[in-house]
């Protein structure tokens, strides 16, 4: 038995000591180690099976165009591993409490809040680890198809600021609230968010909810002719970003009275962040490719693409369509073709056919195409250069524009009206014979002729038939010859062949 | 003083677990004992500043664990094994003392040598990257009492460590204790007067949340004998001082 008098050990003066250690330090190492013993590896089964029945499968039946793939994202990859995140990281945050460990933790010199973001840091780790495989899965597969443009990067910043707040708010809700039941309830309250909350905001379209990430589901040509504005992408991870800040400020404010100070500038900082995405989100206007917040709206960013279109070779009037969807040339030069080959040649008639961005096709007056347009999403017009010659500019936002029959139709139908319209009757209503002449022109290139105007009277309905029956060559041959007689009045149904 | 308590008291609701308990103690090993509910933990708790006393004063290693910069010097030169080991079943036995270390704000370029030398020390040291899971509860207290001296403590707290272990750790454990004690306090909270008389130079003893003997493990004998002809119970001498000194202060 040591038997010693009392001594007291050299302790220096009472609240001197030496400097705190590196404290940065510390955490990463903490932090690795709470990486190397996180239980967060076990939801990487469940997110894998997650990922490849929805994210995966749903990704591969979209267009291949990047942004339609990047929206795989927000809207199927968070609510696939946003609630299991959520739900391991309330299982890491109760942790302490629930293994018994609080007693000899706060008996350490380092606070709670340092433990506490060590483990959140593991759990978020490893959460960031299972989306970037995600991601990186979604973009390899997308980068096999598409075939133009390079992968969008604001889709993954926001997807991944996202899935970090769901991360962060289960691991807050495990600390605050160590329950067996709080990481279910935890999965379960981000997934309602993700699916009801957000997906229901996309009906809203405006204001504040368009902070849901799943707003950014994009139309077919967003990004293609210009480029996706990052305003809101910029405004969501902003406010995403404060809703992590301001869950880890409250997190330092319990329970400790350490590093107080911190901890409130942390949750200060938080606040602030959400409070300016709540702001810009309710700035933001719907433009032609996105949504712009006039705040971070840099104007430079609306300059147009630059490409080079891909057009058939082998026809009298060339077809193009944007690299894009190259896939859509055969397709495309198809649906035109045949009315392309009656006007081929005439005086007014296109000299190329091309796509453009719906965007900046003319407004629509007449209620029948607005119809068509909300049915099939592609119109066309014809308009003429500087030079006078004509261009047909067709647009499109339905992804099956040239595979559907419905579609095909409506295409070559309305380019058919506005083309053989302006071929007969460029400056003013068809009279009897050029209406005969426009009628069968439009009926003999597959086009279905507009029945919302008034009937024809017989006799113009007989000389269309007449003159629809005529063989290509014959009808080519005599609008060569006769329409400029055509055009200035002098010829009647009757006189038709 | 590295232990200066002046009648502190702590009370749970309307339960007072420490009623005006005084001490203090220097370097040396330090048996408390009591019985079950004597208020053993809660003192030693109050020590290791994870709960605060309701009334009195307490200083530890001079200085105020009330005031935070005086707490967190005074936390990074303590060492504590609860009388409840909490553990992360996942993590290994370096991880594990390795993770306490850092929180004791120990420099991190020094940590893998003292984890290194506190798990040699416990006997443990082949079996350093076992997981916590895959150990006796003998095994997990050896864990508990390395992550308790890899500070190097100034002030060793331990409640009931010998519990599970088996007579020869106990021994090597005792002679552990014997070593730090000539450069720090330890308090050793136990049932066991085996521990005590092997092991410490000065033995307290409470009762209902006082403290009831101080003294040496002598005098405690001593006590013992002077009531033998009174019917005092216990096997050893040392038992028979506890009982005689517990049967006093119950009267």
């Amino acid at each position: 038995m040591t038997t010693t008098d009392p001594i007291t050990l050299p302790a220096g003066p009472s609240g001197a000591g030496r400097p705190p250690t590196e404290p940065i330090r510390i955490l990463l190492r903490l932090t690795l180690l709470e990486l190397r013993r996180s239980p967060m590896p076990l939801m990487l089964p469940l997110v894998a099976a997650l990922f490849w029945f929805d994210a995966l499968r749903t990704g591969e039946n979209l267009p291949a165009i990047w942004a339609q793939r990047a929206s795989i994202l927000p809207n199927h990859v968070l609510p696939d591993v946003g609630p299991i995140a959520a739900g391991m990281a309330a299982w890491a945050g109760g942790r302490e409490q629930r293994r018994g460990t609080g007693d000899l933790a706060t008996s350490t010199a380092r606070p709670r809040w340092l433990r506490h973001l060590a483990s959140w840091g593991g759990a978020l780790g490893w959460t960031l680890l299972a989306y970037a495989a995600c991601a990186t899965a979604i973009y390899l597969l997308a980068a096999r198809v598409v075939l133009w443009g390079g992968p969008p990067v604001w889709p993954i910043t926001v997807t991944g600021m996202a899935v970090a707040a769901f991360c962060t708010t289960g691991f807050v809700a495990g600390v605050l609230l160590p329950s067996r039941f709080t990481p279910p309830l935890a999965a379960l309250g981000t997934l309602f968010v993700s699916i009801l909350v957000f997906q229901s905001a996309l009906s809203a379209d405006h204001g504040v909810t368009l902070l849901s990430p799943n707003n950014t589901v994009p139309p077919l040509d967003w990004g293609i002719f210009h480029p996706v504005p990052p305003d809101l992408f910029i405004v969501q991870t902003i406010f995403f970003a404060g809703l992590v800040l301001l869950l880890l400020g409250a997190l330092g404010l319990i329970g400790s009275g350490h590093r107080l100070r911190t901890a409130i500038a942390v949750a200060l900082a938080g606040v602030a962040a959400c409070v300016a995405g709540l702001a810009l989100a309710s700035t933001a206007t719907r433009g032609g490719d996105g949504y712009e917040v006039s705040a971070l709206h840099d104007a430079a960013s609306d300059k147009a693409i630059a490409y080079t279109p891909d057009c058939t070779q082998d026809s009298a009037i060339p077809v193009c369509v944007h690299p894009a969807f190259a896939t859509d040339l055969s397709g495309a030069s198809a649906a035109f073709a045949p009315l392309l080959a009656e006007v081929a040649g005439l005086p007014g008639a296109p000299t190329r056919v091309t796509q453009i961005d719906l965007a900046d096709l003319p407004q629509l007056t007449d209620a029948r195409d607005r119809r068509a347009y909300g049915q099939f999403g592609a119109w066309s017009t014809l308009v003429t250069g500087s030079n006078g010659a004509a261009v047909l500019e067709y647009g499109f936002g339905d992804p099956n524009a040239f595979t559907e029959a419905d579609t095909v139709g409506y295409l070559r139908s309305q380019a058919a009206q506005v083309v053989i319209g302006h071929v007969i009757a460029p400056h003013e209503s068809p009279d009897p014979a050029q209406l005969a002449v426009e009628l069968a022109l439009i009926r003999r290139a597959g086009a279905t002729v507009d029945a919302s105007g008034a009937a024809p009277d017989q006799a113009v309905t007989a000389a269309a038939e007449r003159f629809a029956a005529l063989s290509p060559a014959q009808a080519h041959a005599w609008l060569a010859a006769h329409l400029d007689q055509l055009r200035a009045g002098q010829i009647t149904p009757q006189e038709l062949p | 003083m590295n232990v200066d308590i002046k009648d502190v008291t702590r009370k749970f609701g309307s339960a007072q677990a420490v009623a005006g308990v005084s001490w203090v103690a220097g370097a040396g090993v330090h048996g408390l004992l009591g019985p079950n509910g004597a208020g053993k933990t809660t003192l030693l708790r109050m020590m290791a500043t994870v709960i605060g006393p309701t009334s009195g004063t307490l200083r530890l290693l001079d200085r105020d664990p009330g005031a935070h910069p005086q707490c967190r010097e005074i936390r990074r030169r303590l060492g504590y094994l609860p009388q409840n080991l909490g553990y992360y079943p996942g993590f290994t036995i370096a991880e594990f003392v390795e993770y306490f270390a850092l929180l004791k704000d120990m420099p991190p370029n020094r940590v893998p040598a003292a984890v290194a030398s506190a798990i040699e020390q416990v006997g443990l040291g082949d079996k350093a990257r076992a997981k916590l899971r895959t150990l006796s509860g003998g095994m997990l207290r050896r864990v508990g009492i390395a992550q308790a001296i890899v500070n190097d403590p100034h002030l060793l707290l331990l409640d009931e460590p010998t519990a599970g272990l088996d007579p020869e750790q106990r021994v090597a454990f005792r002679t552990m204790l014997r070593e730090i004690g000539e450069r720090a306090t330890v308090v050793i909270s136990t049932h066991l007067v085996e521990d005590v008389a092997a092991a410490c130079s000065e033995v307290v003893l409470m009762n209902a949340g006082r403290l009831v003997f101080r003294g040496t493990p002598r005098d405690l004998v001593a006590r013992g004998a002077s009531v033998v002809g009174d019917g005092g119970s216990g096997d050893s001498p040392l038992e028979r001082g506890y009982a005689a000194v517990l049967a006093e202060a119950r009267r």
